[in-house]
Parts: structure tokens; sequence; C-alpha cells
């Protein structure tokens, strides 16, 4: 059996991943306080993960391109009363839900590239993320003195 | 007759690669110039790595569907980098190449590892590492809040 790419297996696992994150999502008080439709509450994914599977084909590390998209969706999260913390756990469920398919079909992968493609994912996951969250975002000003305690 | 590699766990590969990675996590943030805006010295930037990484080999460690809170840490990590001038895009970005840094270990020394358990193991990273940056992210707004009343 040819092995199948992560890029591949995603592309045909598109709707499974969306469903399955919705079900997880469903199942978040913190995020389902928010009374949206499945197309509110979705409707940001296939772009998402038409993004990263463009990604995946391309030569690895290379960096995550701008994503206006995701921009776009951090602005109609704030516009829908998320706070940054609840753009973080969508994420997060995200990043869970394209693991999640992956291990459905482990026996079609291409072991040798598995962790890079998790690494770019990681990666693509979290540069849309950053700029989901550039609505939600102000520099901060250093303090004078810094914190006690913890270092770094 | 061949012998048969000995497969080692991601708990173990991260344990014993602790040093190295956080030394790659280190080389790549200093490569980001909106990190290294911020002054800071290596003790400083990666002071709480040693905990992060105790925290997720410990929930590697434990059974599949257990879910230990979140540890106090990440949220003074969320006030001391605020503290130090940090916004909440900086955070996300510290923890996306904290992730690129640990995938990237478990890819290195991926010969070792057992193909029917690794993906399982990278979904628990993720959900702790980023349930960690929630809670960070929350420590920081929560500061600004503060910050913004007074």
């Amino acid at each position: 059996v040819k092995p199948e790419s992560v890029a591949s297996i995603l592309e045909r696992e598109v709707e499974s991943t969306i469903q399955n994150w919705l079900d997880f999502v469903d199942q978040d008080a913190e995020l389902t306080c928010i009374p949206l439709s499945r197309i509110e509450r979705t409707g940001h994914l296939p772009k998402l993960l038409l993004d990263l599977i463009v990604r995946l084909r391309l030569d690895s590390g290379l960096p995550a391109p701008i994503s206006l998209a995701a921009r776009d969706h951090g602005a109609m999260r704030l516009q829908q009363g998320y706070t940054a913390t609840m753009v973080v756990e969508e994420s997060r469920i995200l990043q869970v839900s394209i693991f999640s398919t992956l291990q459905r079909n482990l026996c079609g992968v291409d072991f040798s590239r598995l962790l890079l493609d998790v690494v770019t994912i990681a990666d693509e996951v979290d540069s849309q993320l950053k700029q989901a969250m550039s609505s939600y975002v102000t520099p901060a000003v250093p303090l004078k003195s810094p914190a006690f305690g913890l270092a770094g | 007759m061949m012998k048969l590699k000995e497969l080692a766990s991601v708990a173990d590969i991260l344990e014993r690669e602790l040093e190295p990675t956080i030394k790659e996590w280190l080389r790549r943030v200093n490569l980001i110039p909106e990190l290294t805006d911020i002054p800071l010295s290596d003790a400083d930037r990666t002071g709480h790595l040693p905990k992060l990484y105790y925290d997720l080999i410990s929930r590697l460690r434990l059974a599949k569907d257990t879910h230990p809170p979140v540890s106090a840490a990440a949220a003074a990590h969320g006030h001391l980098r605020r503290a130090q001038g940090y916004s909440a895009s900086m955070l996300i970005e510290e923890s996306r190449v904290f992730q690129v840094a640990t995938f990237g270990a478990l890819h290195l020394h991926q010969s070792e590892l057992d193909q029917n358990q690794v993906l399982l193991d990278v979904m628990v990273i993720a959900d702790e590492v980023d349930a960690q940056l929630m809670e960070t992210v929350r420590s920081l707004m929560g500061a600004k809040l503060a910050e913004a009343a007074a």
C-alpha cells in the first residue's frame, strides 16, 4: 500500500475534521455560552484547513504566510463577544481535531514524514491564531520594576 | 540475528532531550525580532520552560483521559511576561516556537518511537501546551485590565 501524505488525508477528511471540532466545541461550556449558528461557528475552518493543506504541500521550512482570513476571523470573534482566551481554546480544539483525524488514518500515513508534518501543522495553526489575536492586542508597556519570583 | 531496537516513550525522549530542546527553543526565539525587542537574559527568557516540560512529561505519563488542572505556574508566567512588556500575541509566538521545538525533537528521534502511540502523544502535547497558553493569556489580559482600571 502506497503511503498517503498528511495533506491528502486532511483534504479527504475536511468534513469529518470540522464535525469532530464542532462536537468538541459543543461540549465546551465557555464557548457555547456565546450562541452561534453552525455556519457562524465553523465558517472559518474550511479556509484555515485549506491554507494548512497548501502549506503542507510546500517545501517544509518555509515560514507561515500572512493570512488575512485569520485576521478577519479574529475581528469577527471579537464582535461576537469572544474573549482572547476563547479564541485560544478554539485553536486548541482545532489542533486536537486535526491530530485525531490523522490518528484515525494512521495505517495509511507515511511515518517518515509524519513528525515533520506535525511541526508544520502546529506552526501553521499557531501562526493563524496569532494573526486572529491581532484584534485583541495592544502593545504592553513594560513596568519599571520587573515582577518578583519566577524567572522567565 | 538482527537485534530489534528498543522503543522509547515520547515522555522519556522529552525528558532525556530537555536541555537541547530548550537550547533549540532559545535559538529560534532569538531569530524573532518581535520577541528579542524585549531585552531579557537567557535565564529570564527560558526560566518557565523546565516547569512547562515537567508538567507536559507528567501529563504524558498519566492515564490518557486524565485532565489535571492547569499549572498555577502558567498564570504566574503570564503575569511576569506582562510586567516584562509582552503582549498576548507574543505569548502565542513563544508557544508556537515551543511546539515547533518539541515536535522537532521528536522528529530527530522518530526511529525510537512507537508508531502506533506517537500521534496520541502529539495530541496530549498540543492539548497541554494550548491549555497552558490559555491560562497564560488569561492571566496577562487580566493584569492588563487591572492596570487599565487602576
